[in-house]
């Protein structure tokens, strides 16, 4: 009397996935996860980092993340860095002519009137990191990771595990977290003897060695609707060697000019030669704390974010940072940031020493470094991202700062223009 | 008759109950309400608004009892193309997709078969040959689509009634939703949408034999029906569905009585709930699979929910 069909022919999990599509693009509104449950999202981006003069850095990053259906997730990332250009050796800047030997011991340059820099600058960087995340019970999450870099004289192994707590019908979080990373500094030319004279070559065959211990505890609040709040408390113990093989610091006369390596009984290679190798600490334990809020109006989304960080070195600073996410139509947003950074100076950091400052450092062993980044430092950074969000969740985005830099010493002075494009798709 | 409903329609009740706004109103033949929570009597009454004239808007627009309308003018297109405006297009669209996800289950041009099935309780199954007349006139596929505009066979007519109230559900609430922060619910006829900041909606299902089927408490998240216990027809001991499976043009005779879908939005838990229905004993592996939450009423039994 009728046609018979076959029922049952339809797959539950693509119709759903299939509607949820269609429904999101029929009501115009942003694709849900559930059709993208399936996919890994992968985020990529190349930034492009530019210090006038200095430092040029290319940096293309992927990230691909999957949740899978037992609510678990990994995430894989792999960064390429790439640097060149000059870096700043630690010496002063002088109107009087200095002579510096390269790294490797090989050569030498001269500067006069002018911030020395090592022109020899030029690393290419691997990472990889590596994390999973996994539901342990309804409310307990537990996650662990693997963190791999590698650069011509560093190399670095991590790992690290963490217990995430959902409470108080998940408005809030407790994260957990302990971490451990071993690092391998082969300096080039081999590490220097601290404190003595870069013309003297004293330096040591093999590699140095650095761990860091990190204890993380956080605090995620949804206050409401609209409004979640982050606290992050991090303690950083770090053991070994914290010298930074490539930089010196001048010794000067009374006038403030550089003097002779061959007045101390060094060799000469050349005017205003005396310049020591700097010599750091062989431990630092840092606290650092941060606070974010975030909070959604309609449409629009603004982060602030505060971050103090104190260590036994001297250092202290400061760091807030404003994000303002203003969402149009058609998916279109624009972003615009401020980030604003300021640290004292550490207890050992000097522009330039006397030769008396240095015979009291040798005597007692102690530590000195003319490296800007260790001294009083301010810098600003703003700037925009404008993207574009599709309904099937691919989103293109450019994102354009400018840097503001400055601190004790000619060094310091520093503009830089860091732009980016990312783009992010499902497969 | 029409004229009537026009007037019913343009009346908007609002009551107040503690915290709770409810603004009853009467669209595409069911009563409908907007209920929202603790905001001031004059912003209570602007969000009624807001979804009852949704829901004329909606219900004039797509509407096939009418004859001045969009729907009116492709279905009387005999041959000739007809423009869309982008809504539209979106919903024929979102109708494709679904025609194309179904296999051709869901099809908005199934609406000639109500020329001869009529689900009023009789007996009167139409002859085999009266369905098969009707079926040329049936499918989605012998629709011709160009951008922005639509051309039917002569005799073939367009049906949005298995998609317009769903979406007139989420489409107002979205606009309702713009409009204020509070906890909102968009009902229309058992459809509805909600969303809440911490307090939960409690929503009862009605039952095929007892008034309440089950309760349900959620803080987002949209329900749909799909069923009817008074549209059916019983002959020999068989009862039709008043669902048609538009690939035969009969009805599914082993149906559940009635589906509900809880979803993200309205369009979507609908959808899965009538193709759920089309597919009779196997409703509930498809709702399994589907992975969403579900109530299936079979008798008058308590439902089967998972």
């Amino acid at each position: 009397m009728k046609k018979t069909l076959d029922r049952k022919t339809l797959d539950g999990k693509k119709l759903a996935a299939g509607l949820a599509a269609a429904t999101c693009s029929l009501l115009g509104q942003p694709v849900m996860a559930q059709d993208t449950d399936d996919a890994w999202q992968f985020d990529s981006a190349v930034l492009y980092y530019s210090e006038q003069d200095r430092v040029t850095a290319v940096e293309p990053v992927v990230r691909g993340k999957k949740q899978f259906q037992d609510e678990s997730e990994l995430e894989l990332k792999l960064t390429l860095d790439t640097l060149t250009g000059a870096s700043h050796n630690g010496a002063i800047t002088s109107d009087k002519p200095q002579t510096f030997t390269s790294p490797s011991g090989g050569s030498t340059y001269e500067v006069t009137n002018e911030v020395p820099l090592d022109d020899a600058f030029k690393d290419t960087r691997v990472a990889a990191n590596m994390q999973y995340t996994r539901p342990f019970t309804r409310t307990l999450r537990w996650t662990g990771g693997l963190n791999f870099s590698n650069e011509y004289d560093f190399t670095s192994l991590g790992l690290n595990a963490g217990l995430l707590w959902d409470l108080n019908n998940k408005n809030t979080t407790l994260t957990f977290g302990l971490a451990h990373e071993a690092d391998t500094i082969d300096p080039v030319g081999g590490a220097p003897v601290g404190l003595t004279f870069q013309t003297e070559e004293d330096k040591t065959d093999g590699t140095e060695d650095r761990s860091i211990n990190d204890f993380l505890f956080g605090v995620t609040q949804v206050i409401n609707r609209r409004w979640i709040m982050q606290f992050n408390y991090n303690l950083s113990v770090s053991d070994g060697y914290h010298t930074d093989p490539y930089k010196v610091v001048t010794v000067v006369d009374a006038n403030g000019d550089p003097l002779e390596a061959e007045s101390f009984g060094a060799t000469d290679i050349g005017a205003g030669d005396a310049q020591i190798f700097e010599l750091r600490p062989d431990s630092r334990t840092k606290n650092a704390i941060y606070w974010e809020n975030r909070y959604h109006f309609n449409r629009d989304v603004l982060a602030v974010g505060y971050r103090f960080m104190s260590d036994d070195w001297g250092i202290s600073s400061h760091t807030v940072d404003v994000k303002y996410r203003s969402q149009f139509d058609n998916g279109w947003y624009l972003q615009p940031h401020v980030r604003w950074y300021d640290q004292g100076e550490a207890d050992f950091y000097r522009e330039s020493i006397t030769a008396a400052e240095l015979t009291d450092l040798q005597n007692s062993e102690s530590e000195v470094s003319a490296d800007y980044r260790l001294g009083n430092l301010t810098d600003t950074t703003y700037g925009f991202k404008v993207g574009k969000e599709w309904d099937n969740n691919q989103q293109l985005s450019l994102r354009v700062e400018s840097f503001t830099q400055s601190g004790d010493s000619d060094a310091s002075e520093l503009d830089a223009l860091i732009t980016q494009v990312g783009y992010t798709f499902y497969w | 008759m029409k004229q009537g409903a026009a007037k019913q329609g343009l009346d908007i009740a609002l009551e107040q109950d503690g915290p709770l706004w409810r603004g009853r109103f009467t669209a595409m033949a069911s009563p409908c309400e907007c209920l929202v929570r603790g905001v001031s009597a004059r912003e209570a009454r602007q969000l009624a608004e807001t979804v009852a004239e949704e829901a004329w808007r909606v219900e004039h627009k797509y509407s096939r009892y009418r004859d001045d309308n969009l729907i009116a003018a492709i279905n009387a297109g005999d041959e000739r193309w007809v423009s869309l405006d982008d809504e539209t297009a979106r919903l024929l669209d979102f109708a494709d997709q679904c025609w194309q996800l179904s296999e051709g289950a869901f099809d908005i041009t199934s609406g000639v078969l109500r020329r001869v099935w009529r689900f009023d309780g009789s007996d009167r199954v139409p002859e085999p040959e009266q369905v098969a007349a009707l079926l040329p006139l049936v499918g989605w596929d012998k629709v011709e689509r160009q951008a922005g505009q639509i051309r039917l066979q002569k005799g073939m007519e367009l049906d949005l009634g298995g998609i317009g109230k769903e979406y007139a559900v989420d489409s107002a609430f979205q606009l309702a939703g713009k409009l204020t922060d509070a906890d909102l619910l968009v009902n229309f006829g058992g459809d509805l949408v909600a969303r809440a900041a911490s307090n939960p909606w409690q929503v009862g299902m009605e039952g095929t034999a007892r008034p309440m089927a089950g309760q349900l408490q959620f803080t987002s998240g949209a329900l749909a029906t799909s069923g009817d216990r008074r549209r059916y027809l019983l002959r020999d001991g068989i009862r039709y569905s008043h669902v048609l499976d538009p690939r035969s043009g009969w009805p599914v005779t082993d149906a559940p009585r009635a589906v509900t879908v809880f979803g993200q939005q309205c369009t979507q838990a609908g959808l899965l709930s009538t193709l759920a229905l089309l597919q009779g004993r196997e409703a509930e592996a498809l709702l399994r699979e589907a992975g969403v939450q579900y109530w299936i009423q079979w008798g008058d039994d308590a439902p089967v929910t998972g």
